[in-house]
């Protein structure tokens, strides 16, 4: 029942800079989609948040596609991504964003936590989209919105292989992802394990 | 016209602040990241970040990744110097 007031749409730059309180929510749902990432940045909540509503839907950032269910006029969830060929330099120009704000004297101990964290995500060498954020509203969690999201996301999509990155220890992000027809790359054992999605011939 | 030669020179102290393994007198023009012990992506970054504060400029996102080695970073630092 609750679904069926649930639009799914893309979220273009423009839109965002011109509804500040939007981008704002967006960047929220991104934040919660990335905790770890986020926390390891010495800088203040609104400081990560702004940086983060600036990288929402811009090519030059892991997050060059976005989508959103809304629900009446608010966002409830989210999910970004960008094409596989881009991610390097794209997450680059996301570190290269939060390391202008962190001040000189951490910028060393902000490379040193960084590469730690680039350690423990499992490499993907492969082409297609990857999935940089998939994130539900809070209060909007258990209602099946993810799995909407996912299957809306997919079929707007149409890409032959989708990527994306899970923690290991996050059981109900891996069974929305096996339901949607992600499977493990490897069993490497890192804490974020890449799935793939990849579409098979009719 | 900045003078890339120049900016080479003044490349030379952030190179061997930002790649503390590698050697900083060998690099020239032609060195790419490949060719340097340590050069990876945070590395990378942070070299672009003193760049721009030893410059006073500014990179667009899509720059930090557009030159395939030193020489023709000191050309694009040296565009952007000029404000170009």
């Amino acid at each position: 029942m609750v679904a069926d007031a649930l639009v799914f749409e893309p979220v273009g730059a423009q839109a965002l800079r011109a509804d500040r309180a939007r981008a704002l929510r967006l960047a929220e749902l991104s934040l919660s989609a990335q905790p770890l990432f986020y926390r390891l940045i010495a800088l203040s909540r609104d400081a990560i948040l702004d940086s983060v509503a600036r990288q929402i839907a811009d090519p030059a950032f892991d997050m060059a596609a976005a989508f959103v269910l809304r629900d009446g006029g608010d966002d409830e969830a989210l999910v970004t991504d960008t094409d596989m060929a881009v991610l390097a330099s794209a997450q680059m120009a996301a570190l290269m964003a939060f390391l202008r704000l962190v001040p000189a004297s951490a910028a060393r101990e902000f490379q040193t936590r960084m590469r730690a964290y680039s350690a423990s995500i499992e490499p993907i060498g492969d082409t297609g989209r990857y999935v940089s954020r998939v994130a539900v509203a809070a209060g909007r969690q258990g209602q099946g919105l993810g799995r909407r999201l996912m299957s809306d996301y997919l079929s707007r999509i149409g890409a032959a292989k989708v990527h994306l990155h899970v923690h290991r220890d996050n059981a109900a992000a891996i069974a929305l992802y096996r339901s949607s027809g992600f499977a493990p790359r490897s069993d490497a054992g890192y804490v974020f394990a890449a799935f793939t999605r990849a579409m098979t011939e009719l | 016209m900045a003078d890339t030669d120049e900016i080479m020179k003044r490349l030379r102290p952030l190179l061997r602040e930002a790649f503390p393994d590698g050697d900083a007198g060998a690099m020239g023009p032609a060195t790419t990241a490949d060719d340097v012990i340590g050069w990876d992506s945070m590395a990378h970054v942070g070299l672009m970040a003193a760049v721009e504060d030893a410059f006073e400029i500014q990179f667009e996102p899509e720059e930090i990744t557009s030159f395939a080695n030193l020489g023709e970073l000191a050309a694009m630092i040296a565009r952007k110097v000029d404000g170009g």
